[in-house]
Protein backbone atom coordinates (compact mmCIF):
# COMPACT_ATOMS: atom_id res chain seq x y z
CA UNK A 1 0.00 0.00 0.00
CA UNK A 2 3.09 2.12 0.37
CA UNK A 3 3.83 2.16 -2.90
CA UNK A 4 0.27 4.00 -4.24
CA UNK A 5 1.60 7.47 -2.98
CA UNK A 6 4.64 6.77 -4.80
CA UNK A 7 2.76 5.67 -8.12
CA UNK A 8 0.91 8.76 -8.39
CA UNK A 9 2.89 11.09 -7.38
CA UNK A 10 5.27 9.75 -10.10
CA UNK A 11 1.66 9.86 -12.35
CA UNK A 12 1.53 13.49 -11.75
CA UNK A 13 4.86 14.22 -12.12
CA UNK A 14 4.62 12.39 -16.35
CA UNK A 15 1.57 14.50 -16.80
CA UNK A 16 3.92 17.49 -16.16
CA UNK A 17 6.60 16.25 -18.32
CA UNK A 18 4.02 14.89 -20.52
CA UNK A 19 3.35 18.99 -21.22
CA UNK A 20 6.25 20.69 -23.20
CA UNK A 21 8.66 22.25 -21.57
CA UNK A 22 10.85 24.08 -23.84
CA UNK A 23 8.28 27.42 -23.37
CA UNK A 24 7.90 29.61 -20.53
CA UNK A 25 5.14 30.94 -19.48
CA UNK A 26 5.29 35.11 -19.77
CA UNK A 27 3.75 36.25 -16.28
CA UNK A 28 4.97 39.48 -17.16
CA UNK A 29 2.44 39.78 -19.47
CA UNK A 30 -0.72 39.56 -17.18
CA UNK A 31 -2.75 41.71 -19.76
CA UNK A 32 -3.67 39.97 -23.08
CA UNK A 33 -1.91 41.12 -26.10
CA UNK A 34 -4.29 42.56 -28.62
CA UNK A 35 -4.18 40.51 -32.10
CA UNK A 36 -4.84 43.29 -34.77
CA UNK A 37 -5.79 41.28 -37.99
CA UNK A 38 -9.45 40.90 -36.39
CA UNK A 39 -10.44 44.56 -36.90
CA UNK A 40 -12.83 46.38 -39.04
CA UNK A 41 -9.33 48.22 -39.80
CA UNK A 42 -8.02 45.30 -40.98
CA UNK A 43 -11.15 44.06 -42.58
CA UNK A 44 -10.79 47.36 -44.96
CA UNK A 45 -7.04 46.60 -45.31
CA UNK A 46 -7.28 43.66 -46.77
CA UNK A 47 -10.34 44.19 -48.81
CA UNK A 48 -7.96 47.26 -50.82
CA UNK A 49 -5.16 44.64 -50.84
CA UNK A 50 -7.24 41.87 -52.70
CA UNK A 51 -8.96 44.24 -55.38
CA UNK A 52 -5.49 46.10 -55.59
CA UNK A 53 -3.94 42.49 -57.09
CA UNK A 54 -7.45 42.07 -58.32
CA UNK A 55 -7.00 44.71 -60.48
CA UNK A 56 -3.78 43.77 -61.79
CA UNK A 57 -4.72 39.82 -62.74
CA UNK A 58 -5.84 39.77 -65.76
CA UNK A 59 -7.56 35.97 -65.45
CA UNK A 60 -9.50 36.48 -62.16
CA UNK A 61 -11.01 33.21 -60.58
CA UNK A 62 -14.72 32.60 -60.62
CA UNK A 63 -15.06 32.56 -57.18
CA UNK A 64 -12.91 35.36 -56.42
CA UNK A 65 -14.94 38.37 -56.81
CA UNK A 66 -17.78 37.02 -55.14
CA UNK A 67 -15.89 36.31 -52.09
CA UNK A 68 -14.31 39.55 -51.51
CA UNK A 69 -17.69 41.03 -52.13
CA UNK A 70 -19.18 38.67 -49.76
CA UNK A 71 -16.00 39.64 -46.97
CA UNK A 72 -16.30 43.38 -47.50
CA UNK A 73 -20.40 42.90 -46.84
CA UNK A 74 -19.69 41.13 -43.68
CA UNK A 75 -17.30 43.66 -42.65
CA UNK A 76 -19.59 46.32 -43.33
CA UNK A 77 -22.48 44.19 -41.12
CA UNK A 78 -19.81 43.90 -38.27
CA UNK A 79 -19.08 40.74 -38.61
CA UNK A 80 -15.66 40.83 -39.00
CA UNK A 81 -13.77 37.83 -38.34
CA UNK A 82 -16.51 35.78 -41.21
CA UNK A 83 -15.16 39.11 -43.35
CA UNK A 84 -12.08 38.52 -42.88
CA UNK A 85 -11.98 34.72 -43.49
CA UNK A 86 -13.75 34.98 -46.95
CA UNK A 87 -11.12 37.76 -47.77
CA UNK A 88 -8.77 35.94 -47.18
CA UNK A 89 -9.87 32.62 -48.73
CA UNK A 90 -10.61 35.38 -52.22
CA UNK A 91 -6.45 36.42 -51.29
CA UNK A 92 -5.61 32.82 -51.33
CA UNK A 93 -7.21 31.59 -54.60
CA UNK A 94 -6.00 35.36 -56.17
CA UNK A 95 -2.21 34.25 -54.70
CA UNK A 96 -1.83 30.48 -55.30
CA UNK A 97 -2.16 31.28 -59.23
CA UNK B 1 -3.99 -29.23 25.78
CA UNK B 2 -7.58 -31.50 25.12
CA UNK B 3 -8.91 -30.17 21.54
CA UNK B 4 -12.18 -29.35 23.02
CA UNK B 5 -10.36 -26.63 25.05
CA UNK B 6 -8.54 -25.32 22.19
CA UNK B 7 -11.86 -25.27 20.41
CA UNK B 8 -13.73 -23.29 23.72
CA UNK B 9 -10.49 -20.90 23.27
CA UNK B 10 -11.21 -20.68 19.27
CA UNK B 11 -14.83 -19.55 20.16
CA UNK B 12 -14.34 -17.72 23.37
CA UNK B 13 -11.92 -15.62 20.58
CA UNK B 14 -14.58 -15.19 18.19
CA UNK B 15 -17.09 -14.55 20.52
CA UNK B 16 -14.31 -11.42 21.34
CA UNK B 17 -13.82 -10.90 17.95
CA UNK B 18 -17.39 -10.21 16.94
CA UNK B 19 -17.83 -7.99 19.91
CA UNK B 20 -14.98 -6.03 17.89
CA UNK B 21 -16.29 -6.10 15.20
CA UNK B 22 -19.06 -4.73 16.34
CA UNK B 23 -17.20 -1.06 17.44
CA UNK B 24 -14.42 -1.61 15.20
CA UNK B 25 -14.34 1.07 12.35
CA UNK B 26 -15.05 0.62 8.88
CA UNK B 27 -11.67 1.16 7.81
CA UNK B 28 -10.28 -1.71 10.03
CA UNK B 29 -12.48 -3.96 7.35
CA UNK B 30 -10.72 -5.94 5.44
CA UNK B 31 -12.96 -6.01 2.92
CA UNK B 32 -13.52 -2.00 3.42
CA UNK B 33 -9.60 -1.83 2.55
CA UNK B 34 -9.46 -4.55 -0.63
CA UNK B 35 -12.08 -1.85 -2.00
CA UNK B 36 -10.62 1.08 -1.59
CA UNK B 37 -7.23 -0.81 -2.88
CA UNK B 38 -9.33 -1.84 -5.84
CA UNK B 39 -10.51 1.91 -6.01
CA UNK B 40 -7.16 3.33 -6.14
CA UNK B 41 -6.21 1.08 -8.63
CA UNK B 42 -8.86 2.18 -10.86
CA UNK B 43 -8.07 5.90 -10.40
CA UNK B 44 -4.41 4.89 -10.74
CA UNK B 45 -5.40 3.65 -14.00
CA UNK B 46 -7.63 6.46 -15.23
CA UNK B 47 -4.54 8.65 -14.46
CA UNK B 48 -2.30 6.63 -16.61
CA UNK B 49 -4.56 6.94 -19.37
CA UNK B 50 -5.19 10.81 -19.21
CA UNK B 51 -1.14 10.88 -19.04
CA UNK B 52 -0.73 8.76 -22.06
CA UNK B 53 -3.83 10.85 -23.81
CA UNK B 54 -2.41 13.84 -22.90
CA UNK B 55 1.06 13.03 -24.19
CA UNK B 56 0.11 11.75 -27.37
CA UNK B 57 -2.60 14.61 -27.75
CA UNK B 58 -1.37 18.00 -26.80
CA UNK B 59 2.66 16.84 -27.01
CA UNK B 60 2.14 16.57 -30.82
CA UNK B 61 -0.05 19.85 -31.20
CA UNK B 62 3.23 20.91 -29.32
CA UNK B 63 5.55 19.44 -31.59
CA UNK B 64 3.33 20.27 -34.60
CA UNK B 65 3.35 23.88 -33.96
CA UNK B 66 6.99 24.45 -32.99
CA UNK B 67 6.91 22.75 -36.66
CA UNK B 68 5.27 25.08 -38.02
CA UNK B 69 6.48 28.16 -36.68
CA UNK B 70 9.76 27.42 -37.29
CA UNK B 71 9.13 26.51 -41.03
CA UNK B 72 7.49 29.62 -41.33
CA UNK B 73 10.59 31.50 -39.30
CA UNK B 74 12.84 29.55 -41.77
CA UNK B 75 11.12 31.22 -45.19
CA UNK B 76 10.81 34.99 -43.59
CA UNK B 77 14.57 34.84 -43.07
CA UNK B 78 15.20 33.51 -46.43
CA UNK B 79 12.71 36.53 -47.83
CA UNK B 80 14.53 38.96 -45.28
CA UNK B 81 18.29 38.04 -47.22
CA UNK B 82 16.66 38.02 -50.43
CA UNK B 83 14.74 41.29 -50.37
CA UNK B 84 15.74 42.91 -46.87
CA UNK B 85 13.33 44.50 -44.88
CA UNK B 86 10.24 45.48 -47.41
CA UNK B 87 10.30 42.31 -48.58
CA UNK B 88 10.03 41.18 -45.37
CA UNK B 89 7.00 43.15 -44.23
CA UNK B 90 5.30 42.32 -47.67
CA UNK B 91 5.75 38.62 -46.69
CA UNK B 92 4.35 39.08 -43.40
CA UNK B 93 1.17 41.07 -44.84
CA UNK B 94 0.45 38.30 -47.79
CA UNK B 95 1.06 35.75 -45.08
CA UNK B 96 -1.61 37.15 -42.64
CA UNK B 97 -3.76 37.75 -45.88
CA UNK B 98 -3.49 34.24 -46.72
CA UNK B 99 -4.33 33.11 -43.02
CA UNK B 100 -7.41 31.28 -43.47
CA UNK B 101 -7.30 29.10 -40.22
CA UNK B 102 -6.81 32.80 -38.29
CA UNK B 103 -4.32 31.19 -36.11
CA UNK B 104 -0.87 32.88 -37.20
CA UNK B 105 1.14 35.77 -35.11
CA UNK B 106 3.48 38.16 -36.57
CA UNK B 107 5.35 41.12 -35.03
CA UNK B 108 8.43 42.75 -36.45
CA UNK B 109 9.76 45.54 -34.48
CA UNK B 110 12.71 48.38 -34.78
CA UNK B 111 15.41 48.50 -32.78
CA UNK B 112 13.62 50.49 -30.32
CA UNK B 113 10.74 48.08 -29.85
CA UNK B 114 8.04 50.35 -32.78
CA UNK B 115 6.19 48.23 -34.48
CA UNK B 116 6.52 48.13 -38.19
CA UNK B 117 4.40 45.07 -39.34
CA UNK B 118 2.45 42.36 -38.13
CA UNK B 119 -0.77 41.68 -36.00
CA UNK B 120 0.26 41.71 -32.75
CA UNK B 121 -0.34 45.45 -31.39
CA UNK B 122 2.46 45.47 -29.14
CA UNK B 123 5.78 44.20 -28.12
CA UNK B 124 5.27 41.91 -25.11
CA UNK B 125 6.38 43.33 -21.58
CA UNK B 126 9.17 40.90 -20.11
CA UNK B 127 10.53 39.46 -23.66
CA UNK B 128 14.36 39.95 -23.33
CA UNK B 129 16.86 38.92 -25.94
CA UNK B 130 17.15 35.30 -24.79
CA UNK B 131 13.91 34.35 -24.35
CA UNK B 132 13.45 32.68 -27.47
CA UNK B 133 10.07 30.18 -26.66
CA UNK B 134 7.56 31.74 -24.68
CA UNK B 135 3.53 31.51 -24.01
CA UNK B 136 1.81 34.72 -23.87
CA UNK B 137 -2.12 35.26 -23.09
CA UNK B 138 -3.70 36.71 -26.53
CA UNK B 139 -7.12 38.56 -27.31
CA UNK B 140 -8.57 37.60 -30.77
CA UNK B 141 -12.11 38.82 -31.29
CA UNK B 142 -12.90 39.22 -27.62
CA UNK B 143 -11.71 35.72 -26.46
CA UNK B 144 -8.72 35.21 -24.53
CA UNK B 145 -6.51 32.71 -25.37
CA UNK B 146 -2.73 31.77 -25.41
CA UNK B 147 -0.53 31.78 -28.15
CA UNK B 148 3.17 30.02 -28.54
CA UNK B 149 5.61 32.32 -29.32
CA UNK B 150 9.51 32.57 -30.72
CA UNK B 151 11.38 35.08 -30.62
CA UNK B 152 13.88 36.08 -33.23
CA UNK B 153 16.97 39.27 -33.82
CA UNK B 154 17.21 40.17 -36.79
CA UNK B 155 20.72 42.43 -38.17
CA UNK B 156 19.99 45.73 -37.98
CA UNK B 157 18.72 45.78 -34.10
CA UNK B 158 15.24 43.91 -35.98
CA UNK B 159 12.99 41.89 -33.72
CA UNK B 160 10.99 39.46 -34.77
CA UNK B 161 7.90 37.70 -33.30
CA UNK B 162 6.41 34.42 -35.05
CA UNK B 163 3.66 32.22 -33.21
CA UNK B 164 0.58 30.38 -32.85
CA UNK B 165 -2.52 30.35 -31.22
CA UNK B 166 -3.16 27.45 -29.11
CA UNK B 167 -6.34 27.15 -28.11
CA UNK B 168 -6.84 23.75 -28.98
CA UNK B 169 -4.23 22.82 -26.50
CA UNK B 170 -6.56 24.98 -24.10
CA UNK B 171 -9.85 23.50 -25.10
CA UNK B 172 -7.72 19.26 -25.23
CA UNK B 173 -6.63 20.21 -21.70
CA UNK B 174 -9.81 21.07 -20.25
CA UNK B 175 -11.56 18.28 -21.94
CA UNK B 176 -9.18 15.77 -20.22
CA UNK B 177 -8.88 17.95 -16.75
CA UNK B 178 -12.80 17.58 -17.06
CA UNK B 179 -12.28 13.62 -17.94
CA UNK B 180 -9.69 13.50 -15.35
CA UNK B 181 -12.28 14.70 -12.40
CA UNK B 182 -14.97 12.68 -14.19
CA UNK B 183 -12.82 9.12 -14.03
CA UNK B 184 -12.24 9.98 -10.01
CA UNK B 185 -15.61 10.54 -9.39
CA UNK B 186 -16.64 7.49 -10.67
CA UNK B 187 -13.09 5.80 -9.87
CA UNK B 188 -14.89 6.79 -6.03
CA UNK B 189 -18.40 5.76 -6.46
CA UNK B 190 -17.26 1.99 -8.15
CA UNK B 191 -14.37 2.04 -5.60
CA UNK B 192 -16.98 1.90 -2.62
CA UNK B 193 -19.82 -0.33 -4.37
CA UNK B 194 -16.78 -2.81 -4.94
CA UNK B 195 -15.68 -2.27 -1.31
CA UNK B 196 -19.43 -3.04 -0.14
CA UNK B 197 -19.40 -6.27 -2.21
CA UNK B 198 -15.91 -7.28 -1.39
CA UNK B 199 -16.67 -6.91 2.42
CA UNK B 200 -19.70 -8.74 2.22
CA UNK B 201 -18.40 -11.45 0.46
CA UNK B 202 -15.80 -11.34 2.93
CA UNK B 203 -18.23 -11.09 5.66
CA UNK B 204 -20.36 -13.74 4.16
CA UNK B 205 -17.42 -16.41 3.85
CA UNK B 206 -16.05 -15.39 7.62
CA UNK B 207 -19.61 -15.85 8.93
CA UNK B 208 -19.32 -19.64 7.29
CA UNK B 209 -16.51 -20.69 9.11
CA UNK B 210 -16.81 -18.70 12.17
CA UNK B 211 -20.48 -20.84 12.71
CA UNK B 212 -18.89 -23.83 12.34
CA UNK B 213 -16.05 -23.51 14.42
CA UNK B 214 -18.94 -22.63 16.98
CA UNK B 215 -20.76 -25.51 16.53
CA UNK B 216 -17.80 -27.92 16.84
CA UNK B 217 -16.85 -25.73 20.30
CA UNK B 218 -20.11 -26.52 21.42
CA UNK B 219 -19.51 -30.59 20.63
CA UNK B 220 -21.14 -31.01 17.32
CA UNK B 221 -18.46 -32.87 15.33
CA UNK B 222 -20.76 -33.11 12.53
CA UNK B 223 -20.65 -29.44 11.63
CA UNK B 224 -17.85 -28.51 8.27
CA UNK B 225 -17.68 -25.18 6.31
CA UNK B 226 -19.91 -25.13 3.02
CA UNK B 227 -18.05 -25.32 0.38
CA UNK B 228 -19.90 -23.57 -3.12
CA UNK B 229 -18.14 -25.36 -5.74
CA UNK B 230 -16.77 -22.59 -7.30
CA UNK B 231 -13.16 -23.58 -6.90
CA UNK B 232 -12.08 -20.17 -5.71
CA UNK B 233 -10.01 -19.63 -3.28
CA UNK B 234 -12.63 -19.64 -0.25
CA UNK B 235 -13.44 -23.31 -1.67
CA UNK B 236 -9.77 -24.08 -1.00
CA UNK B 237 -10.06 -23.04 2.19
CA UNK B 238 -13.35 -24.59 3.26
CA UNK B 239 -11.85 -27.55 1.90
CA UNK B 240 -8.61 -27.27 3.78
CA UNK B 241 -10.65 -26.10 7.34
CA UNK B 242 -12.87 -29.51 6.51
CA UNK B 243 -9.85 -31.73 5.87
CA UNK B 244 -8.69 -30.48 9.48
CA UNK B 245 -11.63 -31.09 10.81
CA UNK B 246 -11.66 -34.69 9.84
CA UNK B 247 -8.09 -35.42 10.75
CA UNK B 248 -8.76 -33.77 13.97
CA UNK B 249 -12.12 -36.00 14.46
CA UNK B 250 -9.90 -39.52 13.33
CA UNK B 251 -7.51 -38.10 15.56
CA UNK B 252 -9.53 -37.80 18.11
CA UNK B 253 -11.44 -41.27 17.51
CA UNK B 254 -7.71 -42.85 17.53
CA UNK B 255 -6.84 -41.62 21.00
CA UNK B 256 -10.59 -42.62 22.20
CA UNK B 257 -9.69 -46.01 20.64
CA UNK B 258 -6.23 -46.29 22.36
CA UNK B 259 -7.92 -45.32 25.77
CA UNK B 260 -10.65 -48.04 25.16
CA UNK B 261 -7.78 -50.77 24.45
CA UNK B 262 -5.00 -49.51 27.24
CA UNK B 263 -8.13 -49.68 29.83
CA UNK B 264 -9.59 -52.98 27.67
CA UNK B 265 -6.26 -54.91 28.24
CA UNK B 266 -4.85 -54.10 30.89
CA UNK B 267 -7.70 -54.38 33.46
CA UNK B 268 -7.40 -58.35 32.61
CA UNK B 269 -3.73 -58.72 34.34
CA UNK B 270 -4.10 -56.08 36.66
CA UNK B 271 -7.39 -57.90 37.76
CA UNK B 272 -5.74 -61.57 37.54
CA UNK B 273 -2.89 -59.95 40.01
CA UNK B 274 -5.06 -58.55 42.43
CA UNK B 275 -7.27 -61.73 42.55
CA UNK B 276 -4.39 -64.11 43.09
CA UNK B 277 -2.65 -61.99 45.54
CA UNK B 278 -6.33 -61.29 47.59
CA UNK B 279 -6.35 -65.85 47.11
CA UNK B 280 -2.90 -65.94 48.40
CA UNK B 281 -3.87 -63.75 51.03
CA UNK B 282 -6.84 -65.10 52.39
CA UNK B 283 -5.69 -68.84 51.38
CA UNK B 284 -1.35 -69.15 51.62
CA UNK B 285 -0.83 -71.51 54.27
CA UNK B 286 2.60 -71.14 53.77
CA UNK B 287 5.67 -68.85 52.84
CA UNK B 288 5.94 -70.84 49.59
CA UNK B 289 2.57 -70.58 48.38
CA UNK B 290 2.63 -66.96 49.25
CA UNK B 291 5.52 -66.41 47.32
CA UNK B 292 5.01 -68.42 44.17
CA UNK B 293 1.73 -65.95 44.35
CA UNK B 294 3.97 -63.15 44.12
CA UNK B 295 5.65 -64.17 41.62
CA UNK B 296 2.46 -65.34 39.40
CA UNK B 297 1.18 -61.82 39.85
CA UNK B 298 4.67 -60.13 39.32
CA UNK B 299 5.00 -61.91 35.79
CA UNK B 300 0.84 -60.55 35.13
CA UNK B 301 2.70 -57.06 36.56
CA UNK B 302 5.53 -57.18 34.24
CA UNK B 303 2.97 -57.74 30.70
CA UNK B 304 1.47 -54.14 31.76
CA UNK B 305 4.99 -52.78 32.40
CA UNK B 306 5.92 -54.12 28.99
CA UNK B 307 2.66 -52.61 27.26
CA UNK B 308 3.62 -49.34 28.92
CA UNK B 309 7.12 -49.87 27.56
CA UNK B 310 6.10 -50.00 24.11
CA UNK B 311 3.34 -47.12 23.91
CA UNK B 312 6.14 -45.06 25.08
CA UNK B 313 8.72 -46.78 22.70
CA UNK B 314 5.94 -45.50 19.78
CA UNK B 315 6.10 -42.54 20.71
CA UNK B 316 9.36 -41.80 21.16
CA UNK B 317 10.26 -43.18 17.85
CA UNK B 318 6.85 -41.00 16.41
CA UNK B 319 8.25 -37.75 18.07
CA UNK B 320 12.02 -38.53 15.90
CA UNK B 321 13.85 -38.61 19.55
CA UNK B 322 15.52 -41.38 18.17
CA UNK B 323 17.40 -39.86 15.19
CA UNK B 324 19.91 -38.55 17.50
CA UNK B 325 20.81 -42.72 17.90
CA UNK B 326 21.16 -43.15 13.82
CA UNK B 327 24.37 -44.30 12.84
CA UNK B 328 25.44 -46.61 9.46
CA UNK B 329 25.64 -49.74 10.32
CA UNK B 330 26.10 -53.23 8.25
CA UNK B 331 22.24 -54.26 7.67
CA UNK B 332 22.79 -57.54 6.01
CA UNK B 333 24.74 -58.59 8.93
CA UNK B 334 22.06 -57.69 11.25
CA UNK B 335 19.27 -59.72 8.90
CA UNK B 336 21.66 -62.67 9.06
CA UNK B 337 21.72 -62.55 13.09
CA UNK B 338 18.32 -62.01 12.95
CA UNK B 339 17.67 -65.42 10.81
CA UNK B 340 20.18 -66.92 13.24
CA UNK B 341 18.58 -66.11 16.57
CA UNK B 342 15.16 -67.11 15.02
CA UNK B 343 15.93 -70.16 13.28
CA UNK B 344 15.79 -71.87 17.25
CA UNK B 345 12.85 -71.04 18.02
CA UNK B 346 11.39 -71.63 14.41
CA UNK B 347 12.28 -74.92 14.81
CA UNK B 348 10.80 -75.30 17.93
CA UNK B 349 7.31 -74.67 16.49
CA UNK B 350 7.76 -76.81 13.93
CA UNK B 351 8.64 -74.27 10.93
CA UNK B 352 11.57 -73.35 8.96
CA UNK B 353 12.90 -70.67 8.46
CA UNK B 354 14.42 -70.15 4.71
CA UNK B 355 16.39 -66.38 4.79
CA UNK B 356 17.53 -65.06 1.33
CA UNK B 357 19.80 -61.92 1.69
CA UNK B 358 21.86 -59.71 0.16
CA UNK B 359 25.29 -59.81 1.55
CA UNK B 360 27.28 -56.06 2.04
CA UNK B 361 24.53 -53.76 2.17
CA UNK B 362 24.94 -51.13 4.76
CA UNK B 363 22.03 -48.67 5.61
CA UNK B 364 22.24 -45.14 7.79
CA UNK B 365 19.69 -45.22 10.80
CA UNK B 366 18.49 -47.07 14.09
CA UNK B 367 20.29 -50.35 14.43
CA UNK B 368 18.09 -51.45 17.60
CA UNK B 369 15.09 -49.90 16.36
CA UNK B 370 15.47 -52.07 12.72
CA UNK B 371 16.18 -54.85 14.63
CA UNK B 372 12.76 -54.59 16.77
CA UNK B 373 10.97 -54.10 13.71
CA UNK B 374 12.28 -56.93 11.94
CA UNK B 375 12.11 -59.02 15.26
CA UNK B 376 8.25 -58.30 15.60
CA UNK B 377 7.79 -59.16 12.25
CA UNK B 378 9.26 -62.53 12.69
CA UNK B 379 7.72 -63.26 15.60
CA UNK B 380 4.21 -62.25 14.22
CA UNK B 381 5.14 -64.99 11.49
CA UNK B 382 6.06 -67.63 14.00
CA UNK B 383 3.35 -67.20 16.23
CA UNK B 384 0.62 -67.62 13.43
CA UNK B 385 2.24 -69.76 10.73
CA UNK B 386 0.48 -73.67 11.20
CA UNK B 387 3.51 -76.19 11.71
CA UNK B 388 5.63 -78.07 8.57
CA UNK B 389 5.51 -74.57 6.78
CA UNK B 390 8.12 -71.95 5.68
CA UNK B 391 8.80 -68.72 6.98
CA UNK B 392 10.57 -66.49 4.55
CA UNK B 393 13.18 -63.54 5.19
CA UNK B 394 14.93 -62.08 2.60
CA UNK B 395 16.77 -58.55 2.30
CA UNK B 396 17.37 -57.04 -1.24
CA UNK B 397 18.49 -53.83 -2.59
CA UNK B 398 16.86 -51.92 -5.29
CA UNK B 399 16.24 -49.03 -7.46
CA UNK B 400 13.95 -47.58 -5.22
CA UNK B 401 15.53 -48.68 -1.92
CA UNK B 402 15.97 -51.37 0.20
CA UNK B 403 13.41 -54.29 1.20
CA UNK B 404 12.96 -56.35 3.93
CA UNK B 405 10.24 -58.63 3.96
CA UNK B 406 8.70 -61.81 6.03
CA UNK B 407 6.52 -63.73 4.77
CA UNK B 408 4.89 -66.42 5.98
CA UNK B 409 1.58 -69.41 5.49
CA UNK B 410 -0.41 -68.62 8.43
CA UNK B 411 -4.07 -67.17 8.48
CA UNK B 412 -3.07 -63.52 7.32
CA UNK B 413 -4.75 -60.99 7.42
CA UNK B 414 -8.61 -60.10 6.05
CA UNK B 415 -8.56 -57.58 3.34
CA UNK B 416 -11.05 -55.75 5.52
CA UNK B 417 -8.80 -55.61 8.68
CA UNK B 418 -5.59 -54.73 6.24
CA UNK B 419 -5.76 -51.02 6.66
CA UNK B 420 -6.17 -51.06 9.80
CA UNK B 421 -3.11 -53.38 11.25
CA UNK B 422 -0.38 -51.25 12.56
CA UNK B 423 -2.74 -49.47 14.48
CA UNK B 424 -2.28 -49.72 18.13
CA UNK B 425 -4.04 -52.17 20.03
CA UNK B 426 -5.81 -53.30 17.24
CA UNK B 427 -6.09 -57.50 17.06
CA UNK B 428 -8.11 -58.97 14.62
CA UNK B 429 -10.25 -62.05 15.09
CA UNK B 430 -7.81 -65.03 14.65
CA UNK B 431 -5.81 -63.05 16.20
CA UNK B 432 -7.63 -62.49 20.04
CA UNK B 433 -7.03 -66.11 21.26
CA UNK B 434 -3.29 -65.92 20.69
CA UNK B 435 -1.01 -63.78 23.28
CA UNK B 436 0.22 -60.30 22.19
CA UNK B 437 -0.72 -56.51 23.03
CA UNK B 438 -1.79 -55.14 19.64
CA UNK B 439 1.09 -53.25 19.75
CA UNK B 440 4.35 -55.27 17.39
CA UNK B 441 2.75 -54.02 13.61
CA UNK B 442 2.40 -50.56 15.25
CA UNK B 443 6.08 -50.06 16.22
CA UNK B 444 7.15 -51.64 12.85
CA UNK B 445 5.12 -48.72 10.93
CA UNK B 446 6.34 -46.33 13.47
CA UNK B 447 10.26 -47.61 13.14
CA UNK B 448 9.28 -46.95 8.88
CA UNK B 449 7.92 -43.51 8.92
CA UNK B 450 11.14 -42.72 11.31
CA UNK B 451 13.58 -44.18 8.51
CA UNK B 452 11.33 -42.50 5.50
CA UNK B 453 10.35 -45.76 5.00
CA UNK B 454 6.81 -48.05 4.27
CA UNK B 455 5.48 -50.61 6.07
CA UNK B 456 3.18 -52.66 3.36
CA UNK B 457 0.83 -55.82 4.33
CA UNK B 458 -0.61 -57.90 1.59
CA UNK B 459 -1.80 -61.58 0.90
CA UNK B 460 0.66 -64.19 0.88
CA UNK B 461 -2.09 -67.09 -0.56
CA UNK B 462 -1.84 -67.72 2.08
CA UNK B 463 -0.42 -65.91 5.03
CA UNK B 464 0.81 -62.53 5.26
CA UNK B 465 3.92 -60.81 3.23
CA UNK B 466 5.42 -58.04 5.39
CA UNK B 467 7.66 -55.55 3.24
CA UNK B 468 9.44 -52.98 5.20
CA UNK B 469 10.66 -50.38 2.36
CA UNK B 470 13.42 -48.27 3.33
CA UNK B 471 14.90 -45.30 1.17
CA UNK B 472 17.95 -45.35 -0.74
CA UNK B 473 19.07 -42.25 0.51
CA UNK B 474 19.95 -44.25 3.78
CA UNK B 475 21.29 -47.34 2.12
CA UNK B 476 25.20 -47.99 1.11
CA UNK B 477 25.72 -51.43 -0.96
CA UNK B 478 29.08 -52.09 -1.22
CA UNK B 479 28.47 -54.89 -3.82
Amino acid sequence: MRVLPVVTLGLMLSLVVAAPGNAQFLFAQSKPMEITTDTAAYCGQLSAQVARVQAHTAKVPPDVPRLAAEGRRLCDKGLIRPGIQRLRRAWTLLTVR
Amino acid sequence: MSLTTTLQMLSRGRFRARRRRRTTPMFRSAGFRFGILYAALFGLSALTLAAFLWWTTVGLLDRQTDAAINADTQGLAERYHEGGLPALIETIDQRLAANIDDNAIYLLVGPHFDRIAGNLNAWPHGVTMDTNWFELPVQRAGLTGVARLHEFNLPGGFHLLVGRDSHVRSQLRRLLTGALLWSAVVALALGTLGGALVRGAFRATVADVSATAAAIAAGDLSRRVRIAGTGDEFDLLAGAVNDMLDRILRLMDGVKQVSNAIAHDLRTPIARARTRLEDAAIHATTSEELHAAIDRAQVDLDGVVGVFQAILRIAEIEAGARRSAFVTFDLSALIADLAELYAAPAEDAGLRLDASIQYDISFYGDRDMIQQAVANLLDNAIKFSPPETAVQLSLAAGDEGLRIEVADRGPGIPEADLARATERFFRGEQARSTPGSGLGLALVQAVATLHGGTLTLADNAPGLRATLALPANGMNTAS
